[in-house]
Parts: structure tokens; C-alpha cells; sequence
């Protein structure tokens, strides 16, 4: 608000011209608050705003980094359970094919097993029977002598009385 | 009398003289204590954000002084760049001392200070660099060719103080303005009360009413002044440069047109 002074013409007119001392102080202040500005408000301004700047692009780059790294390693991870995926197929699969095989050898081994031991009995069976007809041939001669010694009761040849023990057999048969 | 005591004679105004004969350029006015106390203000301001700022590291969030400073230094930044463009943004520095230094300095009025803006000393200075500025850009960008107007149209030559005298009239008139409109006001709310009988010295009337009118006039006519100016400063500078760039954009177009065409880009152009 200008004071009531103002009003005075003379006040006016000296107001309205050039005044010496007003401009000194105008040009002193001019002085003054340019560097003043300059030097504490202004450049510690753009300072401030170029390490804040450079602090921001620096996260950015930190975290770009970061993220980089991060999506290698995914991809790694990913990478790595897709090969312990295949490997753990494979795995199974071998596994399987083995127990398959394994399977299928036993079940072999077995059939051959049972086929041998079939065969060896039938063998044996075979040969006992063998055995068994052969005490009993034994047993019919030995007795067949016997009867023919005593029913006979005389001398006959060998050949004669082998002959005569192979009819009977063959008889028996 | 010797030429100190010329300087140092009329320090106080002569009320019985009027007219010219009442002028003396060594007079004391009372914008002076207005400018030694803004310098100050200005000084402790730059001080206090210089100092909050320092404290501050580049993660920091910065609040209250030192964000309202960095918001208003970045506004003014970008009006400095969009109108003068980056080259010239160290000249931020010069549109903050405008703005600081008339606006605080028209705040003054509010507590009772004359206004910076009201001795014509101070917008003159300040038109003056504007308007050497104009010469300095002016010559910067157009060399001979600026003084070239002058001999096509003499006339010219008077309209090139335009500048100066509306940059500096216009900050002066409006402030000085307000503060007659206030001061008649003021008269006009005690005139009234005076015709109340009965009802004592105390002019409430002023009391109601002046805060209202000195906020527009003193605060936002103040600073609304102080924008205005600033902006024209940097406006009149940036003409000269624009009207060189633009110049250049044109040649720089014209050049383009008549760059040949390649063989190969004719083959292109008349298969299609």
C-alpha cells in the first residue's frame, strides 16, 4: 500500500524520475542477488538434480541388471527342470524297459527252468521205470529159473533157458 | 557548492516546490530501506534452501522450503527453455532474480513498505536490460541485417523503444496505480466514517473493506506484475532467436526440396 505521502505532487514526481541513490541500491541488489542466486540456489539446484538424476540411473541400471540377471537364471532354472524332466523320463523309462527285460528273462529262465526240470524228471521217471522193469525182468528171471528148475527139474542149456525167459517176458508185455 | 555536496544536497523532498521544480535526483526515497529489506529476505531464502538442500542426499525426499524452491526453479527452467530454448537455460538465474525481486519487493506494500515497482528508477533499470538484450540477441543472431529495418523505415527507430517503455510503464503504472486506488480508497472508507456522528477515531470501515482491495492490488497484482515482466524479458529475447531459427527451418526445408533424386530412388518413385 503506498503510503499517503504518495498523494504529494513533488512526492510523484520524484518517484517518476531517476533517483540516483535508488539506482545504486537497484544495481548493488541486482548485483548482489544474481550471484547469490547463481551461487546458492540455482547450480547447488542443478547439482542436486544431476546426482539425484544420475542416482535414479543408476537403480534403473541396478535393477535392469538385476532383472537381466534374474531372467538368466529363470531361464537357466527352467532350462535345467525341463533337462531333469527329460532326464527323469528317460530315467523311468530305462527303468521300466530294464524291469521289462528283467522281467522277461525270468520269466524265461523260469519257463526254461521248468522245462529242464520237467525234461529231468521225465528222464528220471524214465530211467526208474527203466530200473524198475529192469529188477522186475531180473526178478521174473531169477524166479522164472527158479520155477523152471523146480518144474523142470532137469538140465537145460543156456541159450535154451535164456529164450525161454525173454518169451515169457515178451509174454508178460 | 562542490560536486559532493551537489550528490549529497535535497535528500529531503521539498514539499513546496511542485511540478519539475520539485525533482532532485538525489532525493531519499522510501523505496530504498524496500530494496536493502527484499535483498535481505531474498538472501535469507537463498541461504535457507542452500542450506536444507546441503543436508539433503540424492535419495532424500525433499519437503516443505526446499521442494517449494525446486518446483518454482524447475517452472521457471522450463518456461526459460520452452521460450529462449536450452542453450540460453542459464539465463533461469536472471528470470528468478525478476520474479523474486519484484514480486517480494511489490509484497512489501502489504506491511506498509512502498513498493520496489513505484520509484520508475527501478522497472527503468530493469526495462533497460531488457532492452539491451534485445540489441545483444538481436545483433547475435541477425548481425547486420537487425540495423537493416532502420533504413528500409526510419519510423523504426521510434518504435524500438516500444519495448522499454511498455515493459517499464507497465510494471510501474499498474503498481503505482494500485497504490493511489488504495490510498483514494482509503480516504474515501475515512470520508464515510467521518460523516458517522458519534462513533469515535477508529476507522473500522477501512479496516473492513482495504484488506480485500490490498489483496488483489498489493499481492496478487504484485505478483501477477512480476510474472508478466519476467515472461516479456525473456519473450522479447526469444523473438530474435526464433525469428532467426525460423529463418533457418525455411532454408533448411528448401534445401531438402531440392536435393536430386537418386537413380535408384527415381526407379521407386515411377514404379509406384
Amino acid at each position: 500500500m503506498l503510503l499517503s505521502s504518495t498523494v504529494n505532487p513533488a512526492e510523484i514526481i520524484n518517484q517518476l524520475f531517476p533517483n540516483l541513490w535508488v539506482f545504486i541500491a537497484h544495481v548493488i541488489a541486482t548485483i548482489i542477488l544474481l550471484i547469490l542466486l547463481s551461487k546458492w540456489v540455482y547450480n547447488p539446484f542443478r547439482k542436486a538434480m544431476r546426482a539425484r538424476r544420475q542416482k535414479i540411473q543408476e537403480m534403473i541400471t541396478d535393477a535392469a541388471d538385476k532383472q537381466t540377471k534374474a531372467t538368466i537364471k529363470e531361464k537357466t532354472a527352467l532350462e535345467m527342470l525341463t533337462t531333469a524332466k527329460v532326464d527323469a523320463s528317460s530315467i523311468i523309462s530305462e527303468a521300466h524297459a530294464e524291469a521289462e527285460a528283467k522281467k522277461h528273462n525270468l520269466l524265461d529262465e523260469t519257463k526254461k527252468e521248468i522245462v529242464h526240470l520237467n525234461e529231468q524228471a521225465r528222464k528220471e521217471l524214465a530211467k526208474e521205470k527203466e530200473q524198475y522193469q529192469d529188477d522186475i525182468r531180473k526178478a521174473i528171471i531169477n524166479t522164472a529159473f527158479d520155477a523152471a528148475e523146480h518144474l523142470l527139474e532137469k538140465e537145460i542149456s543156456k541159450e535154451k533157458h535164456q529164450k525161454i525167459i525173454e518169451d515169457f517176458i515178451d509174454n508178460l508185455n | 557548492m562542490n560536486n559532493k555536496s551537489l550528490i549529497f544536497a535535497n535528500l529531503i523532498p521539498d514539499e513546496t516546490q511542485s511540478g519539475m521544480g520539485a525533482w532532485s535526483y538525489t532525493v531519499l526515497l522510501p523505496q530504498l530501506i524496500t530494496i536493502v529489506i527484499t535483498t535481505f529476505i531474498i538472501m535469507m531464502l537463498s541461504i535457507g534452501y542452500y542450506k536444507r538442500l546441503k543436508k539433503l542426499g540424492p535419495t532424500d525426499v525433499p519437503g516443505g522450503l526446499v521442494l517449494f524452491a525446486e518446483m518454482s526453479i524447475k517452472w521457471v527452467e522450463q518456461q526459460v527453455v520452452e521460450l529462449m530454448g536450452p542453450k540460453y537455460k542459464s539465463l533461469t538465474i536472471y528470470v528468478m532474480y525478476l520474479l523474486l525481486y519484484i514480486g517480494i519487493g511489490n509484497l512489501m506494500s502489504v506491511v506498509g513498505f512502498e513498493s520496489v515497482a513505484t520509484a520508475y528508477t527501478v522497472p527503468l533499470s530493469m526495462g533497460l536490460v531488457t532492452f539491451i538484450g534485445i540489441y545483444y540477441f538481436g545483433i547475435k543472431y541477425h548481425k547486420i541485417v537487425f540495423f537493416k529495418k532502420y533504413i528500409v523505415n526510419p519510423l523504426e527507430l521510434l518504435t524500438q523503444f516500444v519495448p522499454l517503455i511498455s515493459i517499464s510503464f507497465r510494471l510501474f503504472g499498474n503498481i503505482l496505480g494500485g497504490s493511489i486506488i488504495m490510498a483514494l480508497f482509503s480516504s474515501l472508507m475515512g470520508f464515510i466514517w467521518g460523516q458517522i456522528p458519534y462513533i469515535g477515531p477508529v476507522d473500522l470501515l477501512s479496516g473492513v473493506t482495504l484488506p480485500f482491495l490490498s489483496l488483489y492490488f498489493d499481492v496478487f497484482d504484485g505478483i501477477i506484475q512480476a510474472y508478466i515482466f519476467a515472461i516479456l524479458t525473456i519473450s522479447y529475447w526469444a523473438l530474435e532467436i526464433k525469428e532467426e531459427n525460423n529463418k533457418g527451418s525455411e532454408e533448411r526445408v528448401v534445401a531438402v526440396k531440392r536435393k536430386p533424386l537418386s537413380k535408384k530412388e527415381l526407379k521407386i518413385a515411377q514404379k509406384a
